[in-house]
């Protein structure tokens, strides 16, 4: 079931940002600020998937976090976060620790799912300043729409 | 940089250089199959030959060569479509994104957007980094990858060959251009103070530019930037390019929260032009 998309507000995502980075001369780019999310949940309520849109072209995706249940999706040179998708409960690892598995049908473990994923990255030497804004910008959309994306989630 | 003239020298080439590439496209296939061919097209083909004293070999070897000179010179000549669609866009950007009461009563040039394409290789370098070595220090070659300006806002100072060298060893990226190609993000607008060749070393390091640099400009009395800013221009999620605004005025540029929907909506079309005409 495919809901409608989720206007974000990029500006303020930007200010955001910026606002926790005041000495930094670099600014994320307008290029990789998400315009819009969306929140796509299949009938048997097996999967819950949050989308991201962006301006510019289409890319191809690959997937670049496969752990407890949750996979997040890449573009394949911007290194953009396109989707965030989690697994209801039956389909997770049964060896998860309970109180994780509890948390990920909310959109707290997506946000948590997202800084793991931040921080594996952070632990390699080649990754980008540029990605890691990226995905505090995903993040920042995520809690920015706390609410309305727990609404579709449960 | 391209203007108007450059441009129709463009299209003209590139106009050449498609005839060539169908007339010997065409006439290729038959010189060589002619023999098989035979009948009606055999004897016209003996026909031609006899009149310039060729084989059927040689209109296919002329053919050829033909083919691969105008392909060469489509190629050289590039895409006019692309150019002809990025002026205005950085004409319309030049109106949002400089103080309106400056863009508006200062001469064009003095408020200027222009459009940096990073390229792998580029032989003539002007002027030269070192005189020993045209590319740079450490004997850097033509293929270190460099920013050349194919683009600008308004119908002055469009013959610019100002080119910032962006390798692969980002950390030696020169200028605001090199500081984006590096980063891959928007630069905030750098304001900046030269009065005199005492503010050039600090002016150098600003703008990530050389202090040599800087002296000689002041040296040959050429006006330099008191703001610069900038935003990187994408093809398919990788860096194509980057976009350099520059204000002879300290306060020229507006500040970032001001500038988010111009650059947005810039980025959005050039991604798009980009990719479909280079």
């Amino acid at each position: 079931m495919v809901k409608q998309w989720i206007s974000l507000n990029p500006f303020q995502l930007q200010v955001d940002t910026f606002r926790k980075n005041p000495d930094q001369s670099n600014l994320p780019s307008p290029y990789d600020i998400p315009e819009a999310l969306r929140i796509i949940r299949d009938e048997e309520n097996t999967t819950l998937e949050v989308d991201f849109s962006y301006i510019g072209e289409d890319e191809e995706k690959v997937l670049d976090y496969d752990r407890c249940g949750v996979k997040i999706e890449v573009g394949k040179h911007s290194r953009r976060i396109r989707s965030i998708q989690v697994e209801s409960q039956a389909k997770r690892d049964p060896g998860l620790h309970v109180t994780e598995a509890e948390l990920l049908d909310h959109v707290d473990e997506l946000m948590a799912a997202v800084d793991s994923f931040i921080e594996g990255l952070l632990g390699e030497a080649d990754t980008e300043k540029r990605t890691i804004d990226n995905y505090r910008i995903a993040k920042e959309a995520l809690r920015n729409n706390r609410e309305q994306i727990a609404t579709h989630a449960t | 940089m391209e203007n108007h003239r450059k441009l129709t020298r463009r299209r003209q080439r590139r106009r050449i250089g498609s005839w060539f590439v169908a007339t010997f496209g065409a006439v290729y296939p038959i010189a060589i199959g002619v023999d098989r061919i035979g009948g009606q097209a055999k004897t016209y083909m003996d026909s031609i030959s006899g009149v310039f004293g060729l084989t059927t070999a040689d209109f296919a070897a002329i053919a050829f060569f033909g083919f691969i000179f105008g392909l060469i010179i489509r190629r050289t000549a590039g895409n006019p479509t692309f150019a002809l669609a990025v002026e205005p866009v950085l004409d319309v950007l030049r109106q949002h994104a400089f103080v309106d009461e400056y863009a508006q009563s200062d001469p064009e040039h003095h408020h200027r957007a222009t459009l940096f394409r990073h390229c792998p290789r580029k032989f003539w370098i002007w002027p030269f980094r070192k005189w020993y070595s045209p590319w740079g220090a450490s004997f850097r070659g033509p293929w270190a990858g460099w920013l050349i300006p194919i683009s600008r806002s308004g119908h002055t100072t469009k013959h610019s060959d100002t080119t910032f060298l962006a390798p692969d060893d980002a950390d030696n990226a020169e200028g605001v251009a090199g500081m984006i190609w590096a980063s891959k993000q928007d630069v905030r607008p750098i304001r900046l103070v030269l009065d005199g060749p005492d503010d050039a070393q600090k002016y150098a390091e600003e703008t990530n530019v050389s202090t040599d640099y800087v002296l000689k400009q002041l040296e040959e009395e050429k006006p330099l930037p008191l703001s610069l800013s900038g935003f990187p221009v994408f093809r398919g999620g990788q860096i194509w390019g980057v976009v350099v605004l520059d204000s002879r005025r300290t306060d020229g540029i507006k500040p970032p929260d001001q500038n988010f929907r111009a650059i947005r909506i810039t980025q959005s079309l050039l991604d798009k032009y980009v990719s479909r005409y280079t």
